[in-house]
């Protein structure tokens, strides 16, 4: 049922799917066939995902895997991540967030380093350190992007004050007052005011795939 | 009402102790008050003796007290026959010729004798005679001291048997002790080493129990974290379809059906991966304790429920956040202060405030979460706790699992939750966090 309608999603995203429902199958396909990714159910029949994929690395196959598992254990990641996946997705999932990963793999595969950092909405370039927003570029001052920088590292982390200081300033330089503030008012200025959210008592935020809330859990 | 062991044994060994020494104590006395009558006796006879050897002169013969002192201890001696030198029966005795020789028991006007009648070498007969009222006071006196050792013993015994009772039984009460220490779904095996030889079948068997609860209980988790796992490949399954639906050309009407459709089954994900952690927080083994930041894993803990929050309109934030440590489990310390945040969003509607504090007073570590929502009516405080139990209606979106997730949590910390009203008297609940700060 998982599998037909992941098929289903992957032919709808413009992917060629070769779907085997079985270990014993998909070991043997995977002999004959070249593949761009492998995702990988752990809970196979007739032979268990993990042989498949250490029989794969093995041969010597660097082809991507995702492994797709029921279990969420730190032991069960570290298990897959062991045996030679790239990356995994813990059931159920959205289909935006698995075509998301596939692609990512996908660039790692061509070895193109994506330097964007990007929640969705907002991508900062750090080479030329201009950020896009709904397709506007804008320029950024130094301390502008350093700033910006540290909140899309991880968006939907909560930085203070003090740690977006300490991220803005070298060592021993003179902290002005009140320079966090001023520098978010003039990135809102530039980005719309819900690019950057302020959280009660706690600092400064941007949303991880804004828009989408109500789709995340 | 269940019958003490240890008063019944020491009511019985009191018992025993007490009628045992009753009747030692009488046995000795009857005993002792007739060896002493029977020694006064003896020292009648040998008086007699004495007389009796020579004949009676007019000094010894005749003989009686001269006043009420000299009564109480002193012998009369006379002939029979002879009238009395002092009319006062307390003084003196009529012995009329006809007295039986040997030892007797007379009693004239009120007053009781004990006399011995005799015969001298010449023929002439007497008696000696004593007052009973002396002999009998000797008697008991004697009798009575006889007695002195046991009334002290008793006593003594008494309190030993209470002490040795006491003693034996302490063992019992530190295993009870024990038991009640065991918090929540803890079971572990007593201590086996001292015991008393008589109650280690029951301490064994208690623990056999104990074992076989704890592997109905870890089976019975096992099964809900099976069943939630068996349960995410299919809503996998129908999530995944429900999102290949949507790349189809539908119609608007269809199109809020899905929707719709989609909420769902992200529930469903939710609440499947409550019960995870619920079977989760039951599990996990209390040797994984580390020091840990409170104050950062609420932070953690807010950052997963800003999406929630800012969908809702509720406005999630902090109003004090010291930096404190607390010892534990981070996998319970996190479903805690996750699960207390989370339902305090749930539970406030669009427009409302939901209020985290972290503080540190006095070497406690205090967590609370206060929310405007509908808060909880005292009466239904200890039932939120139950699982799947929602008093609060049930159009929130929650699993009905969050509350027992943290109390789990909290029991496996070490530390308490309370729920109450906010202090501010506004509508809406105060969840209270506390355990020792490290």
């Amino acid at each position: 049922m998982l599998g037909s309608a992941v098929s289903q999603a992957l032919r709808d995203a413009s992917y060629a799917v070769d779907w085997l429902q079985d270990g014993q199958s998909a070991s043997t396909a995977l002999t004959g066939h070249a593949f761009e990714v492998i995702l990988l159910d752990l809970g196979l029949p007739k032979l268990d995902g993990l042989v498949v994929l250490r029989a794969l690395r093995a041969r010597g196959d660097t082809t991507a895997v995702l492994i797709i598992t029921a279990r969420d254990g730190v032991a069960q990641r570290i298990e897959g991540l062991d045996a030679g996946a790239d990356d995994y997705l813990v059931k159920p999932f959205a289909v935006g967030e698995l075509l998301a990963r596939i692609r990512a793999l996908g660039r790692r595969r061509a070895g193109v380093a994506l330097p964007l950092l990007t929640n969705g909405v907002l991508s900062l370039d750090p080479a030329t350190k201009t950020v896009s927003v709904a397709g506007i570029e804008q320029t950024l001052s130094n301390r502008e992007f350093a700033l910006l920088r540290e909140l899309l590292v991880r968006p939907g982390a909560v930085l203070s004050r003090a740690e977006l200081e300490d991220r803005i300033y070298g060592w021993g330089e003179e902290v002005e007052s009140n320079v966090v503030e001023y520098i978010i008012h003039g990135l809102r200025r530039k980005l719309g005011a819900e690019a950057i959210r302020n959280v009660r008592g706690l600092g400064w935020m941007v949303e991880r795939s804004p828009g989408n809330a109500s789709t995340q859990t | 009402m269940n019958a003490s062991l240890r008063k019944r044994l020491f009511v019985w060994l009191s018992a025993s102790i007490l009628v045992a020494g009753l009747l030692a104590a009488a046995l000795s006395f009857v005993l002792s008050y007739e060896e002493a009558n029977e020694l006064q006796d003896a020292q009648l006879r040998q008086v007699a003796d004495v007389l009796s050897h020579g004949s009676l002169s007019a000094a010894a013969i005749d003989f009686a007290p001269r006043n009420n002192e000299a009564a109480e201890t002193h012998y009369v001696i006379k002939r029979l026959g002879s009238l009395p030198p002092n009319p006062d029966p307390r003084l003196d005795l009529v012995l009329p010729d006809s007295l039986a020789p040997g030892l007797q028991s007379l009693e004239q006007r009120g007053i009781r004798w004990r006399a011995l009648v005799s015969e001298n070498e010449s023929g002439e007969r007497f008696a000696v005679a004593q007052r009973m009222t002396v002999r009998d006071e000797v008697a008991r006196d004697s009798a009575l001291l006889t007695l002195l050792p046991l009334v002290v013993l008793v006593p003594v015994l008494l309190l030993i048997v209470g002490f040795v009772l006491r003693q034996a039984f302490a063992p019992m009460r530190a295993m009870s002790a024990e038991v009640d220490r065991l918090e929540g779904h803890q079971l572990a095996a007593l201590d086996e080493r001292h015991v008393p030889l008589e109650a280690l079948p029951l301490v064994q068997a208690v623990n056999r129990l104990m074992r076989r609860l704890a592997l109905a209980l870890e089976q019975q988790r096992r099964l809900v974290s099976d069943a939630a796992h068996e349960l995410r490949t299919p809503v996998a399954a129908l999530i995944v379809q429900a999102d290949n639906v949507q790349h189809v050309d539908l119609s608007t009407e269809a199109k809020a059906r899905m929707t719709s459709l989609r909420q769902g089954l992200t529930r469903m994900s939710a609440l499947i991966d409550q019960l995870l952690n619920f079977a989760r927080v039951q599990g996990a083994a209390p040797s994984m304790t580390q020091r840990l930041a409170l104050n950062a894993l609420v932070r953690s803990a807010i950052e997963e429920t800003l999406p929630l929050a800012q969908a809702k309109g509720v406005d999630l934030g902090c109003v004090r956040t010291d930096e404190v440590s607390i010892q534990g489990d981070p996998l319970h310390a996190y479903a805690l202060v996750r699960n207390a945040i989370d339902n305090a969003v749930r539970y406030t509607p669009g427009g409302g405030a939901v209020d985290v504090s972290v503080s540190s007073d006095g070497g406690v570590a205090c967590l609370v979460v206060e929310d405007t929502g509908p808060g909880i009516a005292e009466a239904d405080v200890e039932r939120v706790f139950e699982p799947f139990v929602r008093v609060l209606g049930s159009h929130e979106s929650g699993s009905g699992l969050g509350l027992a997730i943290a109390r789990t949590a909290a029991q496996a910390l070490g530390g308490e939750i309370r729920l109450g009203k906010r202090e501010d008297r506004r509508s809406g609940l105060r969840f209270t966090y506390w355990q020792a700060a490290l």
